[in-house]
């Protein structure tokens, strides 16, 4: 009994279960964790020794050291202490034949479906059809943008001119209507002159809409350097 | 029962990996391009070679029109902002010789009277001051502009006729192999590296010229700078010209 003394008492109650119902050592070790075998085959060795204990069979000399290399070889054999290449090969074989035969099918299937996509590839006469990346160029465009002062930044290099025109058209000064007082007049005079450094400020704005001209985001650039398709050839 | 959910994990995986990586990578692609029979680049040469100068002469004439619209809408704009400043400083003008004229009705006294003088050329001058300053400023902008843009054409252009030299060159020595017969995988395989390697060069170039935007951040800056100190002057000879009125208008 001394063998299962380092075993938990869960674990050999298990064991002790599915051997006496003769249960193989292979499958009883299915039913524990990889990391738990070792404690198991413990198990299994004390139980084995237990059961012909049990029955009144005197082990002759060298049964347990019999069983535990039994027990062994087992564990050599066990599913976690196998290569991966032999568990591969043995998880395949142990499959449900539909599997076994399914899955090949279906890998052929799609390689031949692949291929054939591929096939259809021809030159490209829009480089929207090509996966460059543009990434680098936006980052770059991203980041001008972002340098430029408020309020002429970001919006205007990235909008459609026509959107930006009509966002940002400077304010149209309106008539005053004449003082009362020379008070008034005075403050009337300012915010005139006020009214048009205003004004000028938002033509300001306004003017550098088109930079976007230059700001990296050219379309036509950008195609001019995917010209070339090596599949062609 | 885990290292058969695993195993069984690895076959899926792989099953739509072998699905998908051809599809998502140019890789494969190529790589199997590098194995085509190297005889069919010459049996199909002609036809692509023309293909692809006809290309690169599109996407130049692109380039081009581009280049020409987007000229042309700085141009319109100029324009339209430029008769837009006209006619509010028509209207600027008019709101301020109105306030003018009732403050000279105002002005009883020669002492009333010569304030009232004294404030106009002070707010006329300010004014004259500021305009001036500012279109100095836009003007600076535009032609900083405008040699940002001729700079990234000619930059373009030149980048642009080198790389089609360089591909017709490449073509012209590609078929001179394909005339003589002695067409290798390996002659191909350096035929398509020095066409990837031509590309790679133009694209480094593109990135190069567009990073001249950043050259705008500075055109700006030089613009708000100026416009800024001459809205600060205005106001400052605002304020002055007008506690110098207050202090010397008497009704």
């Amino acid at each position: 009994m001394s063998e299962h003394r380092h075993t938990t008492d869960a674990v050999f109650e298990r064991v002790l279960e599915l051997i006496d119902r003769g249960v193989p050592v292979s499958k009883v070790l299915e039913e524990f964790a990889p990391e738990t075998h070792a404690d198991v085959l413990g198990a299994v060795a004390a139980v084995q020794a237990l059961i012909a204990e049990r029955e009144g069979i005197t082990p002759p000399p060298g049964l347990l050291s019999q069983i535990i290399e039994n027990v062994s070889l087992a564990e050599a054999a066990t599913p976690a202490h196998m290569p991966m290449r032999v568990r591969f090969m043995r998880t395949l074989l142990d499959m449900n034949p539909m599997v076994k035969v399914g899955v090949p099918v279906v890998a052929f299937a799609a390689i031949i479906f692949a291929v054939a996509l591929n096939r259809t590839g021809t030159v490209p006469t829009d480089t929207r059809s090509l996966s460059y990346d543009a990434g680098p160029l936006q980052a770059e465009s991203g980041a001008i943008s972002a340098a430029l002062p408020a309020p002429e930044s970001a919006a205007m290099l990235q909008a459609p001119v026509a959107a930006k025109q009509a966002a940002l058209l400077p304010p149209t000064i309106a008539p005053q209507a004449p003082a009362v007082s020379a008070g008034s007049a005075v403050g009337l005079v300012i915010e005139a002159a006020l009214a048009d450094a205003a004004a000028d400020q938002a033509i300001a704005t306004n003017d550098m809409a088109n930079a976007s001209l230059v700001s990296g985001n050219s379309t036509a650039v950008n195609n001019l350097g995917q010209f070339f398709d090596p599949n062609a050839f | 029962m885990r290292s058969k959910f695993l195993i069984q994990l690895t076959l899926a995986t792989l099953l739509v990996g072998t699905i998908l990586a051809p599809n998502v990578s140019f890789a494969e692609r190529e790589d199997r391009d590098e194995q085509r029979d190297a005889t069919t680049v010459c049996g199909r040469f002609d036809g692509v070679s023309r293909e692809m100068l006809k290309t690169l002469s599109e996407r130049g004439d692109s380039f081009d029109e581009e280049d020409k619209q987007g000229r042309g809408h700085i141009e319109n704009d100029r324009m339209s902002l430029d008769s837009l400043r006209s006619k509010n400083r028509i209207q600027g003008d008019t709101n301020t010789e109105r306030q003018f004229k009732v403050l000279e009705k105002l002005a009883t006294t020669d002492a009333s009277r010569a304030a009232v003088r004294t404030f106009q050329s002070a707010v006329s001058a300010a004014l004259t001051t500021r305009r001036l300053a500012f279109d100095r400023a836009l003007a600076e902008y535009r032609a900083g502009l405008d040699r940002a843009l001729e700079e990234r054409k000619a930059r373009i252009d030149a980048a642009q006729t080198a790389m089609k030299q360089n591909v017709e060159s490449e073509l012209a020595r590609m078929k001179a192999e394909c005339s003589g017969g002695a067409v290798t995988t390996e002659t191909r395989s350096a035929f398509i590296s020095s066409l990837r390697s031509i590309q790679g060069r133009f694209q480094f170039e593109q990135r190069t010229i567009e990073g001249l935007a950043g050259s705008l951040n500075d055109l700006v800056e030089r613009k708000q700078e100026a416009i800024s100190q001459a809205d600060a002057a205005l106001r400052a000879a605002l304020a002055k010209a007008r506690s110098d009125f207050e202090a010397a208008f008497v009704r």
